[in-house]
């Protein structure tokens, strides 16, 4: 699963930010947060655990879920290399409309 | 929790240029070829702007590292352009990522504002369906600030 697929629906995002905040939840504790069934949660966590965004861990009979940090970074630092490529892009093409502009005024 | 748009962009830039010119700089071979890859003049090999149309751009001075490619998914003259690329330096497959830009006239200058958008709509058949289309970005900041 691609981690941006995987982040790209706004309750997986959400359950993220709750793990990152509480720490370690249940499927329950974290299907409490919304009004949507278990099944449709328990979908959602399972397409986080495949793109490796989440730890799950067993405790008797639960499972507990946990953001992996590691892939977060990952992906953090995916955003801000993007960011510093684009900003750099951008910074040429300023250049570039500059000369276009000179050239046509001359 | 369940709208981001305010901070699921990447990057605004405001132009000292006409909104026609800006459009021009990314959707014309000689312009393009001039700055997106900082410091090289690239080799603009397809430019074929329309939804479903693709580019390839090479480093002439490179010849070991492949064509830089991608596709158009929608293409609105001097509003909107919103293209995916294809990063191979992660996985030797290929990751697609989905770039849109949203070009503003502003008087004489123009804005524009990148956002990172799912390249594919591979959600439309997962079972959620809360705005698979959304972008992903939105919830970086909180996480950084969560996490360390």
């Amino acid at each position: 699963m691609d981690t941006f697929t995987a982040l790209s629906v706004p309750t997986r995002r959400t359950i993220l930010e709750m793990l990152a905040t509480s720490g370690k939840l249940s499927a329950t504790q974290i299907g409490q947060h919304f009004s949507i069934s278990a099944p449709a949660i328990s979908q959602h966590l399972k397409v986080l655990l495949e793109s490796d965004l989440l730890t799950v861990e067993k405790r008797a009979q639960r499972r507990i879920y946990g953001i992996n940090p590691k892939k977060v970074t990952e992906v953090q630092e995916w955003a801000t290399n993007t960011l510093a490529l684009w900003e750099c892009r951008l910074d040429t093409l300023d250049k570039v409309l500059e000369d276009s502009s000179n050239n046509k005024q001359e | 929790m369940q709208n981001n748009k305010h901070d699921d962009f990447l990057v605004t830039r405001v132009f000292d240029a006409p909104c026609e010119l800006v459009w021009n700089a990314w959707t014309t071979p000689e312009l393009i070829a001039k700055w997106f890859a900082p410091g090289i003049v690239m080799d603009v090999r397809e430019l074929d702007v329309r939804p479903g149309g693709h580019f390839r751009f090479a480093d002439p001075n490179d010849t070991a590292s492949g064509e830089y490619t991608g596709e158009y998914i929608t293409v609105n003259p001097l509003q909107e352009l919103s293209f995916s690329v294809m990063d191979y330096s992660e996985d030797p497959s290929g990751v697609a990522a989905g770039f849109k830009v949203v070009f503003e006239e502003l008087g004489k200058q123009t804005k524009i504002t990148l956002t990172s958008i799912t390249p594919e709509s591979e959600d439309s058949h997962d079972a959620s369906s809360d705005g698979a289309q959304e972008a992903w970005n939105g919830c970086f900041d909180r996480l950084a600030k969560v996490i360390q």
